[in-house]
Order: C-alpha cells, then sequence, then structure tokens
C-alpha cells in the first residue's frame, strides 16, 4: 500500500465523516437520512470513474499495444466492481426510508447494476483465457463497448423521470447543496480517490507480478510486500 | 448535539450507521484481497525466480 496515498485518504475520511455526521446540519426534507450520501456518492462516482478508467487504459492498450495499459485496466476491474456493490447497497438502505422501497426497476438503479454486471463480465471474461494476450484483446473490447453504460447512469436522472433525486453538486449552475453540506461531501470524494490510487498501486503490482513472473528483470522493489 | 443524537440519528440510526459500517467493510476489504493478492504473486514469483536460479 502506498503510504503517500493511504494515510492521507484515512486522515480525510476520517474528517468527512465527522463533517457529515456531526457538523452538517439535518436536511430540511430527508432529515439526518441523508447523511447516507457521504458514503453512497462517493462510492458512485468512483464506480463511474474507475470504469472510466479501465477503460481509458484497455483502449490504451489495444491501440499502441500496451501491456501495462492492459494491466491497469486488469487491476482497476475488482476494486470498481466493489465501489459498485457499496453504491448499490448503500442506495438500497438509503431508498427504503426515503422512497419505501429496497429496490426499484428505475433507470438510475438498473443502469448502476448493469455497471456491476461489466465489471463482473469484464473479470469473467479475463478469466476464461489461458493466454494473457488473448484475455486483454476481448476485455478490453468488452470494457471499451461497456463505456457507453457510463453516460448513461450520470445523466439517466436527467433524461429519464427516475425516483432517484437529480444532481446537487455536478450542475453547470450553482450547487444545489448548501457549503456546510457540501464540504464533507467534496472532502469524502477525494479520500475515495486517493484511497482508489492506494489500493490500485498494490492490485497492479500483483497484476505485473503475474504476467512478468518469469521475466528477469524482477528486482526486490516489487518483490516488496 | 450529542452522543445520543449522533448515534439515534432521528430515528434513522439504523440506515446512516448501517451504511458507513458497510462502506468501511468494504474499504477494509478491498485492501486486504489487494494486500493478499500481492502477497499471493510475490511468492509465486520468488519461487519460480528460486527454481530458475537452481536450474541455471
Amino acid at each position: 500500500m502506498r503510504p503517500w496515498l493511504f494515510w492521507p485518504a484515512v486522515i480525510l475520511m476520517i474528517v468527512a465523516a465527522v463533517g457529515g455526521l456531526v457538523l452538517a446540519p439535518e436536511d430540511y426534507q430527508q432529515k439526518d437520512a441523508f447523511r447516507i450520501i457521504y458514503v453512497h456518492v462517493p462510492s458512485a462516482s468512483l464506480s463511474l470513474m474507475v470504469y472510466t478508467v479501465m477503460a481509458v487504459a484497455a483502449g490504451v492498450g489495444v491501440i499502441w499495444r500496451i501491456k501495462l495499459a492492459h494491466a491497469v485496466a486488469a487491476a482497476c476491474a475488482p476494486i470498481g466492481a466493489w465501489f459498485t456493490v457499496a453504491t448499490l447497497v448503500t442506495g438500497s438502505i438509503y431508498g427504503k426510508p426515503m422512497w419505501g422501497t429496497w429496490w426499484e426497476w428505475d433507470p438510475r438503479l438498473t443502469s448502476e447494476l448493469i455497471l456491476l454486471f461489466l465489471y463482473l463480465g469484464y473479470m469473467a471474461l479475463r478469466a476464461s483465457f489461458d493466454d494473457t494476450q488473448r484475455a486483454d484483446r476481448a476485455s478490453a473490447i468488452l470494457a471499451i463497448v461497456g463505456v457507453v453504460n457510463v453516460p448513461i447512469v450520470k445523466y439517466s436522472v436527467v433524461w429519464w423521470n427516475s425516483l432517484h433525486q437529480g444532481p446537487s453538486i455536478s450542475k453547470l449552475a450553482a450547487p444545489s447543496i448548501e457549503g456546510s453540506m457540501l464540504w464533507p461531501l467534496l472532502v469524502m470524494m477525494l479520500a475515495f480517490m486517493l484511497y482508489f490510487g492506494a489500493v490500485l498501486c498494490d492490485r497492479l503490482r500483483a497484476e505485473i507480478l503475474r504476467r512478468e513472473r518469469n521475466a528477469s528483470w524482477l528486482n526486490g522493489d516489487l518483490m516488496k510486500v | 448535539m450529542n452522543l445520543k443524537d449522533v448515534l439515534d440519528m432521528g430515528d434513522y440510526g439504523a440506515y446512516v450507521w448501517s451504511c458507513y459500517g458497510l462502506t468501511l467493510a468494504m474499504l477494509v476489504l478491498n485492501v486486504w484481497l489487494a494486500k493478499r493478492s500481492l502477497a499471493e504473486q510475490v511468492l509465486h514469483a520468488r519461487r519460480r525466480q528460486q527454481m530458475n536460479s537452481e536450474q541455471s
């Protein structure tokens, strides 16, 4: 784990959690239940961001035939899948008191579930090949085609009449969320990004070692746990 | 805001705290899985290198 990414992430998560759970005032409609956004929204943002990183890396790998780019894409998949699971689970728990249901086949919820299937499909497809190069190419195509789902998830609440609430911060106009409620959310998102970077470093090292285990250039630095 | 208010979350405590708990569990699990996968690959690579050096 890269300490210069991991520990700042932990500290920022604690700061944002205190900000979101204690310092931010309760919402006038959703009361204290709104505090779920401080874990739900960063998980959801990262589920989309990690997929985008994965698809771009896969694209770079296919176009310029860079092995390391394929390794980055492969390392992203399990992390993104876990963020997607967290989004769906926390969203479901958020939905029960706010909408009266754990699940609804709503555009936002359904497209996020498809995102999870894309991650799982990507990992399953990679695992089904013994040859790494063939696994790289086939899974890259899936990752690139699947990226069309990212804007669908993001704009589903704008394009369709969704049960899910609309965007709060990513609007062209001013954010529809008060500053005292906004800062813990932004800090938590930054913390999640740093955390992703920290976990990605370990996953990427593992992936490089898996691919290059016979290489003579493997040295002490890569082999440290 | 006292401790009881923070824990109760205005009767939404079960929903709010379970979300935070599950997210924390996911974050810890992700770190652990990544560490385990890295440790596994390091072990494999070391073994392979040892075998190669013994053969040569």
